[in-house]
Formats: C-alpha cells, sequence, structure tokens
C-alpha cells in the first residue's frame, strides 16, 4: 500500500447504487410483480401456548379468488425447533396457516374464515420464572437441561484462572443485576419473498435478506431439494439490521407457489414486523466484581439468562456474550456462564452488536459503578485495566492488539469536555441537571474464534475496455459493501470507481458468501476482493512487462493505466494490454475474445489474525429531575476503523448506530402484555424510534490505526457505534442526578421513582 | 402525475399509494407501515408533503402530484437528489425518496431554512440506517446550491 499513494480507497465517494435510489427506480423485492402472480398471508396464532386440536380450512378456500391453503397437515415441516407450520404454537403471532390468493383483501379476508380449535396451555414469559422446574416445557423434544425448565442445553461455562481464588483476594466485591429490553429492528422494509416455479422444477425466489445462500440452503432443506434447483435473487435490500437472515415463512411462500402453480408474494406487514422477526433478546445479568483498593481487578464474573422466545435462535447470544467479559479488560480470574432460555415470547435473534450490546451494557455500567465508589475517575479507571498490547486474550489464545484503544478514549473525552464536566452535577433551568458519561465497546470483526470464521470470496472478470466485473457472495444491504469492494477493486487494479460494476446477488451467478454478520464483510469479502484484484494484476503485468521489455515487479497501476514505477510516463493503458493480449482479428465483432478468458481471477480470503475494532463513547445529558425526562445533548464517538476504505460510509455506518443505539438507552421497548404474551406496541406510535428532531448532536472521531488484519488497513465498523451508547447514557444520567439504572431502557418512570427512593 | 394526466378506475377503499404503485408503476413511493407513521410513502399533493398510504386515491382527484420519480429533469437531477447522493445521505434508500420529497416541500418555501427547521420538515420520515445526520446535511447543502442559482 505505502508504494503508491491511494487514489480510490479512502475516498469518500458517492455509492455506486445511490443514483437509483435517489431517482425513485431501484427496484426494491417489494416492489416487483410477476404475470399472474398470488398474494400471500398468514394466519398468526392468538394464544402464547397451545395445541392445535382442529383446523378448517375448507370454508376459506372456497371463498372467490382463493387458490390454497396450507396447515400444519400438508406443511409439518420441521428445521431445528422450528416448523413451517406446527400443530402446537408457542407465542403470539406463531404461524397456523397460510393463504394465497389473488388478492391482498381474498387473502385476508380468507384468513378470517380458517376455523381453528386450540387447547390453551400454560405459558411462561419470563426466562427466569421459565427456568423453574414447575414451569410449563414449551420443546419437550430439544435438549433441555434437567429440572431447569426450558433451560436449554447446552450451558456455556468458560473463562480463565479461578474467580473464587479471585474474590477472595479482592478488598472489595460488587455485586450487581442488569437488565436488557426486547428491542425490534425496524428495518423500514419490511420482510417480503417472491416464489416462482419453472416448468422445469426450479425454484426461483426473490427476496429482501442479508443472507442469500442461507436462504438458499433453508429453502433446500425445507423443499427438500438440491440447491441448483434454487434460485435466490436478492434485489436491493431495504435495511437488514440482523433481521433477515431467512425464515421458515420463506419456505411457506414456495411451497405455496408450488401448490398453486403461480408466483406468490409473502409480504410482512409492520405489525408481523414488530412481532415475527427475532428481536434483540430480553436478558438478565447477573455480575460480580472482584477488585484491589486500586482498582485492579481480581475476579469478574457474569451469568446471562437469554431469552431466546418460542425458537432457539438467540442461542448464540448465550454462547458469544463472555467475549466481552474477557476481551476488554485485563483480570487474571474470569469466569462466563450463559444460560439460553425458551419462553412463549417473540423469537430472539441476531441484530446489530450481535452478542455484544446487552452484556455492554451491565458490564460498562458495572465498572462506572466500581470505579466511583472506589473514588476513580471512569477513564481512568479503564486506561488502568484495559488489556495492553501484546497481552493474551484468554477467549482465543490470541495476542490483543489494542492500538487505538487509548485514542479512541482520549480523543472522545477531550471532544466531549471529560475533566472540565464530569462530576459537577450541573444544574440548569432550576430543575434539569446535566451530566456526562461514557462506556467503551469491542466487538467482533470478523470473529475472536476460529470456528466463527466464514471467509469471504470475490470474482472478477475483465472486459476487453479493462472495466470490470465484480462478483461477491455478501449482500449490499444500504451498508454500502458493494461501493467499498468496487474501490478495493478499482484501488488495486488501477482502474476508477466507475469502471467497475458489482451486480447485487443471484445463487446462481453470484460465488458463496456467509451473511452479512458479524461486521466481517469488509475484511473478509473485502479481503477476497483484493486478493481477486492482485491475481487479475498480475496476469496484465505479466503482459504489460513483455509490452514495455520491464520485468512484471518494476510496474505500477493507476488511473487506468500501467506504467514504469521509476519512469512514469513510459506506460500503458490497461484496455491496450488486454486488446494486445487477444488475437488479432479482422473482424470487429471477435475483438474480444481472447481477453474473456486471458484476464480475470477469483480468490478466497480469510484474515491472518484477530484484531477486533475498539471504540469510546461518551454522552452528555440532561435530566428533568420533575419529568425524569432525559434528553441527550451531544454523543462523541470515537472508534478505531483501522483504516476507512470510504469516509462516508464508515461515518453513515456510525451515525446510524447512535440513532438504533440513543433509541435502545431511552426509548425502544418492544413490550409484551405479562397476562397474555401479546405485544402491545407493534407501530411505530408506540414503539418509539428517534425522529430527526429527537438526534443529538453527534460527533464522530475516526481513528485510524491500519490494522495489519485488515483489507489496505480497515477494521470492521457496522455495529460498533451500537454498543456502548446505553452504558455511557446511563453513567451520564448518574452523573447528572447520582442514581443508576439498572434496567433499560431508562425511562421517564424509573428515573422518577429512583430519584424518589434514593 | 409528475405532469401527466392519468384516468385510473379506483375503489373506494384504495390508497393513493396503492393507485401510484400498483396502477401507474410508480414504485419510488414505498409502503413501510401504511399507517401513516414512516413517512416512506411521501409524495406532494398540490405542494403539500402528504402521506400516500392514508389518502384515498379519490381526494386525488384533480390534484397535482409529484413523486420521486417527477422530480428530475430528463438526466438532470434536482439539487436535493444530487446532494443526497454526494453526501452519503443514501444507505438502504427505502426513505429517500420520502424524505426528499418533504424537503422539496421545504425548501420549495424556504430557500433559507436553518438546520432546525430542516428537521423539523423531515421529523416525519423515518430513517433507520444514517441517524439523519447526512440527509440533513444533504437538504442544507441543496438549500446554498438552490440559493445561489442552481437549477429549481
Amino acid at each position: 500500500v505505502s508504494e503508491k499513494e491511494l487514489s480510490v480507497v479512502g475516498k469518500p465517494l458517492p455509492k455506486i447504487d445511490a443514483y437509483e435510489k435517489a431517482v425513485g427506480k431501484a427496484r426494491y423485492t417489494v416492489d416487483l410483480n410477476l404475470p399472474g402472480m398470488l398474494h400471500a398471508k398468514i394466519l398468526r396464532s392468538p394464544y402464547a401456548h397451545a395445541r392445535i386440536l382442529k383446523i378448517d380450512t375448507s370454508k376459506a378456500e372456497r371463498l372467490p379468488g382463493v387458490k390454497a391453503v396450507l396447515s400444519h397437515k400438508e406443511a409439518r415441516i420441521i428445521l431445528g425447533d422450528e416448523a413451517v407450520l406446527d400443530d402446537k404454537v408457542r407465542y403470539v403471532g406463531d404461524k397456523v396457516a397460510a393463504v394465497a390468493a389473488t388478492s391482498e383483501e381474498a387473502a385476508e379476508e380468507a384468513l378470517e374464515l380458517i376455523e381453528v380449535k386450540y387447547e390453551v396451555l400454560p405459558a411462561v414469559f419470563d426466562p427466569e420464572e421459565a427456568m423453574k422446574p414447575e414451569a410449563p416445557i414449551i420443546h419437550p423434544d430439544v435438549p433441555l437441561v434437567k429440572g431447569k425448565g426450558n433451560l436449554r442445553d447446552p450451558v456455556f461455562d468458560y473463562g480463565v484462572g479461578d474467580v473464587e481464588k479471585g474474590f477472595k483476594e479482592a478488598d472489595y466485591v460488587f455485586e450487581n443485576r442488569y437488565t436488557t429490553q426486547r428491542q425490534a429492528h425496524c428495518c423500514l422494509e419490511p420482510d417480503v419473498g417472491i416464489a416462482s416455479w419453472d416448468p422445469s422444477g426450479k425454484l426461483t425466489y426473490w427476496t429482501s435478506v442479508q443472507g442469500a445462500f442461507i436462504v438458499r440452503g433453508i429453502l433446500a432443506r425445507g423443499l427438500n431439494m438440491p440447491e441448483n434447483m434454487i434460485r435466490v435473487i436478492v434485489p436491493p435490500v431495504g435495511g437488514g439490521f440482523g433481521a433477515k437472515y431467512g425464515r421458515l415463512e420463506d419456505v411457506l411462500c414456495a411451497l405455496l407457489a408450488k401448490k398453486t402453480g403461480r408466483p406468490v408474494k409473502l409480504e410482512c406487514s409492520r405489525e408481523e414486523e414488530f412481532v415475527t422477526t427475532r428481536v434483540r433478546s430480553y436478558s438478565v445479568f447477573w455480575t460480580k466484581t472482584g477488585v484491589k483498593k486500586d482498582g485492579t481487578f481480581t475476579a469478574r464474573y457474569v451469568r446471562a439468562i437469554i431469552d431466546m422466545g418460542a425458537y432457539a435462535y438467540g442461542i448464540y447470544m448465550a454462547q458469544r456474550a463472555g467475549a466481552w467479559l474477557i476481551t476488554p479488560y485485563s483480570c487474571p480470574n474470569c469466569r462466563y456462564e450463559g444460560y439460553a432460555v425458551y419462553t412463549n415470547t417473540p423469537s430472539s435473534g441476531a441484530f446489530r452488536g450481535f452478542s455484544s450490546v446487552p452484556i455492554h451494557f451491565a458490564l460498562e455500567s458495572e465498572i462506572n459503578r466500581i470505579a466511583e465508589e472506589l473514588g476513580i475517575d471512569p477513564l481512568e479507571f479503564r486506561m488502568k485495566n484495559r488489556r495492553k498490547t501484546g497481552e493474551i486474550n484468554p477467549y482465543n489464545n490470541v495476542p490483543i492488539d489494542a492500538k487505538g484503544f487509548d485514542e479512541c478514549m482520549v480523543k472522545g473525552a477531550e471532544r466531549i469536555g471529560w475533566r472540565r464536566k464530569r462530576g459537577r452535577r450541573e444544574k440548569v433551568e432550576g430543575v434539569k441537571r446535566r451530566g456526562v458519561g461514557m462506556a467503551i465497546s469491542v466487538h467482533f470483526a470478523p470473529a475472536l474464534h476460529p470456528d466463527m470464521l466464514v471467509p469471504g470470496v470475490a470474482e472478477i472478470n475483465v472486459n476487453a475496455d479493462g472495466t470490470i466485473h465484480l462478483l461477491i457472495g455478501v449482500t449490499d444491504i444500504g451498508q454500502g459493501i458493494n461501493t467499498t469492494c468496487a474501490q478495493i477493486a478499482a484501488e488495486e487494479l488501477g482502474v476508477r470507481l466507475e469502471d467497475v460494476t458489482v451486480s447485487n446477488i443471484d445463487t446462481d451467478v453470484n460465488p458463496w458468501g456467509w451473511l452479512v454478520a458479524a461486521s466481517s464483510t469488509l475484511m473478509q469479502t473485502g479481503g477476497a476482493v483484493r486478493a481477486a484484484a492482485a491475481k487479475v494484476k498480475k496476469q496484465l503485468f505479466e503482459h504489460a512487462a513483455k509490452m514495455l521489455e520491464v520485468p512484471p515487479e518494476e510496474l505500477e497501476a493507476k488511473d487506468r493505466r500501467i506504467y514504469v514505477k521509476k519512469e512514469s510516463e513510459r506506460g500503458i493503458e490497461i484496455s491496450d494490454v488486454i486488446r494486445q493480449a487477444g488475437a488479432p482479428s479482422i473482424s470487429p465483432y471477435f475483438v474480444d475474445a481472447k481477453a474473456a478468458y486471458t484476464f480475470g481471477a477469483k480468490a478466497t480470503y480469510t484474515v491472518p489474525m484477530y484484531i477486533p475494532p475498539w471504540g469510546a463513547q461518551f454522552a452528555e445529558i440532561e435530566v428533568d429531575t420533575e419529568t425524569g425526562q432525559v434528553k441527550v445533548l451531544r454523543l462523541v464517538a470515537a472508534h478505531d476503523v483501522g483504516k476507512a476504505i470510504n469516509v462516508s460510509i464508515v461515518e453513515g455506518q456510525i451515525e446510524g448506530s447512535l440513532q438504533n443505539s440513543i433509541g435502545y438507552a431511552l426509548t425502544e421497548e418492544l413490550m409484551l402484555d405479562k397476562t397474555t404474551g401479546q405485544v402491545l406496541n407493534p407501530d411505530f406510535l408506540d414503539y418509539k424510534i428517534l425522529h430527526t428532531t429527537d438526534m443529538p448532536k453527534i460527533d464522530v472521531i475516526l481513528v485510524e490505526t491500519n490494522s495489519p488484519a485488515g483489507v489496505f488497513g480497515a477494521k470492521g465498523v457496522g455495529e460498533m457505534g451500537h454498543i456502548p451508547t446505553a452504558a455511557a447514557i446511563a453513567d451520564a444520567v448518574y452523573d447528572a442526578v447520582g442514581v443508576r439504572i439498572k434496567e433499560l431502557p431508562l425511562t421517564p418512570e424509573k428515573i422518577l421513582k429512583a430519584l424518589r427512593e434514593r | 402525475v409528475n405532469g401527466e394526466i392519468h384516468e385510473v378506475r379506483v375503489k373506494p377503499y384504495w390508497t393513493l399509494l396503492r393507485v401510484l404503485r400498483n396502477e401507474l408503476g410508480l414504485t419510488g413511493a414505498k409502503l413501510g407501515c401504511g399507517r401513516g407513521e414512516c413517512g416512506a410513502c411521501t409524495v406532494l399533493m398540490d405542494g403539500k408533503p402528504i402521506l400516500s398510504c392514508l389518502t384515498l386515491a379519490a381526494r386525488a382527484e384533480g390534484k397535482k402530484i409529484v413523486t420521486i420519480e417527477g422530480l428530475a429533469e430528463g438526466l438532470k437531477l434536482h439539487p436535493l437528489q444530487e446532494a443526497f447522493i454526494k453526501n452519503g445521505a443514501i444507505q438502504c434508500g427505502f426513505c429517500t425518496s420520502g424524505m426528499i420529497l418533504s424537503a422539496k416541500a421545504l425548501l420549495d418555501r424556504n430557500l433559507n431554512p436553518t438546520e432546525e427547521e430542516v428537521r423539523e420538515a423531515l421529523s416525519g420520515n423515518l430513517c433507520r440506517c444514517t441517524g439523519y445526520v447526512k440527509p440533513v446535511k444533504a437538504v442544507l447543502e441543496a438549500a446554498e446550491i438552490m440559493r445561489k442559482g442552481g437549477s429549481r
């Protein structure tokens, strides 16, 4: 990289899909219609836990316009612990039956004509209740821990050293309990899919997802079909955030299309979106921490209870969350216990800051509390205890590279005015108090453990005129990965951004790719893009070397031209290299033929080492002590991004994360009726995400440490901004009014109650 | 609609959004919630931003509707579109058309808005990707370009 100045990477170039979106011509899945297409609707359960004794679809089938009705009688296809349609329902909103009809109205009307007789079963909505031996068992057929109700086997239990010994060595031992709420992704585009079968028996499925090949796998298993007979196409996606990695509704849509012989579109309503898209889990954290008087940790213990809801998508949260106990701070004795528990509530699953967001709230809040009680500034406390570069991280036994961690904390503190403002309990306008708070974050990107690593794949095809077709296996969900990868390819090959076309995913065309997840796409797929581009560049240089009569290693490529490094005026256009490499042709129709197979490459890539992104965030807030209302005045987000391939995209990732996470801290909670388990607020009026007018002043500070693990020095940053916000705001509330709220979100009711009890 | 006259037979309960998307093929306006809460369906009716998911199609009779598809003149983009592209204000893009049209309604009556006025004008348009930072910046920049005589 150092050999030449970067000309495409590092520039805040407009996203390559921005134009079609700005003019309203981007065609999302929901915008597509096929000839003869039917519309599907799903009947959903009104009960949290019930057995379906009888289901009669005959009246629905006779309704004009209705072409097919499916129930568990035909679709009891089980994947893992969930069926496409089951004879049992496990949360309010669970799938009961599905209809395909010529109009949405007919499909909706048909749902009301389906007669279902339920045997209502006792239900349980709280994970701690659900672990009691007397709790109703939701999944009798899956491995459960004996005598622990709905606790899924295995319990995750790992760490380092001996925490009991560590607690004995401590001067103080702190214990606490924190809880975090269900959060909904709120993608602006609700889930949608269109299934269409060819006469040959091949299924094409258009859908809005962040993992096309994962969906293909689900369809293949659900339909018992070979993968080559399934083609998944992903048009532009209206947001993902972890929500869109395939659902059994996809299988249902395909089954309806198969049964009717017509294309079927299944569109989720906003209400279904809120209830059925695998929310961020409700979580409980029991923490116990041993410290010396000087603030040195002697032992850290957490028991995490992750509410998986009705199905076990959330089990990975329980498995992974211990990484965030062990990784960021030095402590000889750490122990993590992760419990994954079924309840009769909407399933939980991945959401920006996978496994990291809830536990960071607990751990960082507890650190702020301990620092305060020991009389140590929370910033100093972290500086003292944070892992140092070269230390072995016991989570993965890999040396830590913490370059950038300090800089994030120092620069962020400076920007917010930490030393001037912390601990002042500043009064403004009589009843209002101001405070500042902080927290740090660390995350995967692309992984912290080898068993989580999924390589990236990229393929580059070269046209005779020197333009490029780039195929990757991961999806652009708005985060800009297509643009970022195009920039990487353009930089490596020495062409311009507009010379690179990146196609959206079509599983018949693109190389295999994993999910857009774990902040891994840039690290893995971006690395593969560079590797593939480097192979193509090598091919080009070999030909150019002969033409320029110098060894290939003396060449450089930039701005569509290959030239001799030491004599930059001696060079040749890339398009000329390609054309001259081709066979001479007397026909204008065939000049490109040889170029098409002379140049082009495919590459896979896995990061050579684990270097996580580090970050620190600082919040300045105002509490109205009469109403309990918290207003965030300013949020400073300092993140070690390694190297920003596209500054505008990187800032956008962090800014968006802040919108998501300030909501998580203050206003967002998917609320359930405590007696029925029904979601009470499945709409944007009652589930409040931040509007333009709710956003504070935001300062994004990009720290660039040039990570040796990342392509062009980059780190994955898609999730980092979400992780520390809630703890930083809660800490600022403490700084303002002296109360620590341990249950998210920080609602006015909780703050007023705490102020009264103080 | 966008300077063209359309005659459409509608059912009494059809919304303007449905007619625009399904009958006229103008899919730039999006259905995000169907309850007037997210703003993705925003279009202009006689110059004012309205929620087309809550507006009955019949109410649009004789009215001038502008959708996102009607903003550019041929290949020449509206300064708001240019500014949204240039400033990285578009991520997933699902809220973009509504946001740009809300902003157009503002700039059509006030070419010199404060940041607060821009935030107020966009407050009915939910976005989950951008944190609104770059969209607000883009609107302010477009206003400046238009004040300096950029087109429209």
